[in-house]
């Protein structure tokens, strides 16, 4: 049966089938060779996750659960709970709060030292921040892929844009010679032509440039959440207690879990202004049990 | 020849086993503040949790069966089981407080001689006991009907309190001493109630210490305090007193103490002066 047969809405629910089938097939062949990839590219020999796990780094793990604006958002909240910078969320702005002495600059992570670089003197917007910390993650990046964790998409440009080409090429070659068809026996095409740009736009889903996680990264992932329950616990109840690295790697696996005021959100919401763009599943990561079963009982009970 | 080197390793065995029996065990209260802190410290042997905070087994955080992996011992410590209470204790409560010591293998549970609840009421406060006949035995029917509930054996703790019941029949370390002895019970001594009582209500605590069966002695509380318009508050969220510690170094010279922890409620201080009281305790 020939599709360019059928006319009016017919039409449109066929296309419209067609469409959808393709990019589940396209989002699922972008799935396919991307991690046949990252099986590929890992070199690190290593397979058991708990063992990946312990040999990151608390920015690589944030690369791992969030990519860039994880890894941005958990120095900012670092830095700031610990006093080195402030952030306006109104203003967008980022500033210095006190002046790292050596030993704690030493301390710090090239990311966070990178962030206090540029924020140096009547402070830095956000934006520009997070532009200095996406360089200072292409380290991250590469020991990430090379672990096979991620898929470094900046590598492979054409394994990003073949399951879209093959998309794009469906949605048009299905509208165009339809809308021509139209045109010359005078039919109403406008419903197509809306139709046919709401897939395209959707499409562009498969061009997406983040970084893949791959089902050995998601596992390193899960590891990392389970083997720091106790950072979890504490980073959720009393933040302001942990050390410079604890704090780094809790912002970075689990997020902001103490919302009120928290550094890290000011960060989120601040660019997130700045930008108008949304993504991070930080926040919601609080647990559902902690607030009926932690505490205890306060002082002066007399036990 | 072989029969002396089998005596000496026998004696070395027996020497090790008994140097063992005398180490005392070094605790914290576990609270999720200190759960970070906690993981980190190699040198805690237990952690006592509060039962009332884990309602339902599912609400235990991975962070506790990781240090039970571990080995840390963990003891369920309740805050209202309500001995001194006219009620009979809720088999509920009983069973709660079963449930957490069978799920974590502990070898013990613990609450307080205190009544938390009168006529349905919440005192949200550890209550000290009236110490007369009639309450003596209410007290030990309740410890005694805990017991039959529990697969573990049940510990008292003194309360600290900041008034005492007019017309008391005897004084804490007698009362405590009866029920410990018709309920065949063990001791949790908080040592640090101990001083604030004694502050407050003007009495010996050296003199309280040989007077308690301590022979029954399971484990120490310490904690800190302030004193406030005279009085000493035991507030859990202050840092531990030096006259804490120089009850505790009595207690050592009078009698081996098996465990002792350190409970710290809120107003967490830094990782550095949390180390510094417990190597405080430890080398007391």
């Amino acid at each position: 049966m020939n599709p360019f047969e059928i006319h009016g809405p017919a039409y449109l629910l066929v296309y419209f089938a067609i469409c959808g089938t393709v990019y589940l097939a396209a989002e699922l062949f972008r799935m396919r060779i991307l991690t046949d990839t990252a099986k590929r590219c890992d070199r690190s020999g290593e397979s058991d996750p708990v063992v990946v796990a312990r040999s990151l780094e608390p920015y690589e793990a944030a690369y791992l659960a969030g990519g860039v604006d994880r890894v941005f958002y958990t120095a900012c909240g670092t830095l700031a709970r610990h006093n080195l910078i402030a952030i306006d969320n109104i203003r967008n702005k980022v500033t210095i709060l006190s002046a790292a002495d050596s030993g704690v600059y030493n301390s710090l992570d090239r990311v966070e030292r990178a962030l206090l670089n540029r924020v140096r003197g009547s402070g830095e917007s956000l934006s520009s921040c997070k532009a200095t910390v996406v360089t200072a993650t292409f380290d991250l990046k590469r020991k990430l892929a090379r672990n096979g964790l991620i898929v470094d998409l900046n590598d492979c440009p054409t394994i990003q844009l073949l399951p879209g080409f093959i998309y794009a090429l469906v949605a048009l070659g299905f509208a165009v010679p339809k809308i021509l068809m139209a045109t010359q026996i005078h039919l109403p095409y406008s419903f197509l032509v809306c139709e046919m740009v709401i897939a395209l736009v959707w499409g562009i889903r498969l061009f997406r440039a983040e970084n893949f996680k791959t089902e050995k990264g998601q596992a390193v992932l899960k590891a990392l959440a389970d083997s720091n329950s106790a950072l979890r616990l504490t980073h959720a109840t009393n933040p302001s207690s942990l050390s410079l690295r604890d704090c780094a790697l809790a912002y970075g696996v689990f997020g902001a879990l103490a919302l009120a005021g928290d550094p890290f959100m000011a960060a989120h919401a601040g660019l997130r202004r700045a930008y108008s763009s949304g993504g991070d599943s930080g926040s919601s990561c609080g647990s559902s049990c902690g607030s009926s079963c932690g505490g205890g009982c306060g002082g002066g009970c007399g036990g | 020849m072989a029969v002396v080197a089998v005596v000496v390793a026998v004696a070395d065995v027996v020497a090790n086993v008994m140097a063992k029996s005398m180490t005392t065990q070094l605790g914290i209260g576990f609270r999720p503040e200190l759960a970070r802190f906690i993981e980190q410290q190699e040198n805690i042997q237990f952690v006592e949790i509060v039962a009332d905070d884990f309602k339902h087994l599912e609400c235990i955080p991975q962070a506790l069966r990781d240090l039970q992996k571990r080995g840390v011992t963990i003891i369920p410590h309740s805050l209202s089981l309500s001995l001194g209470g006219a009620e009979h204790v809720a088999a509920e409560r009983i069973k709660h407080l079963d449930g957490l010591a069978r799920y974590f293998d502990s070898p013990f549970v613990s609450d307080h001689i205190a009544f938390v609840r009168a006529g349905q009421i919440e005192s949200g406060h550890l209550l000290p006991v009236r110490r007369n006949q009639a309450n003596l035995a209410v007290v030990c029917e309740n410890i005694v009907a805990v017991k039959a509930g529990l697969s573990v054996p049940l510990v008292l703790e003194n309360i600290a309190c900041t008034f005492d019941w007019p017309a008391n029949e005897m004084d804490e370390v007698t009362f405590i001493s009866a029920i410990l002895e018709r309920t065949d019970t063990r001791l949790l001594l908080d040592i640090s109630n101990l001083f604030a009582n004694s502050h407050n209500l003007n009495f010996d605590a050296i003199k309280y210490l040989e007077s308690l069966p301590l022979e029954r002695l399971e484990y120490v509380h310490m904690a800190g305090g302030v004193f406030k318009n005279g009085l000493y508050h035991d507030s859990h969220c202050h840092s531990l007193q030096a006259q804490s510690l120089q009850l505790l170094r009595a207690l050592k010279t009078i009698c081996p103490v098996p465990r002792v922890m350190l409970e710290r409620d809120d107003s967490f201080p830094s990782s550095a002066e949390l180390i510094s009281e417990l190597e405080a305790i430890a080398n007391v």
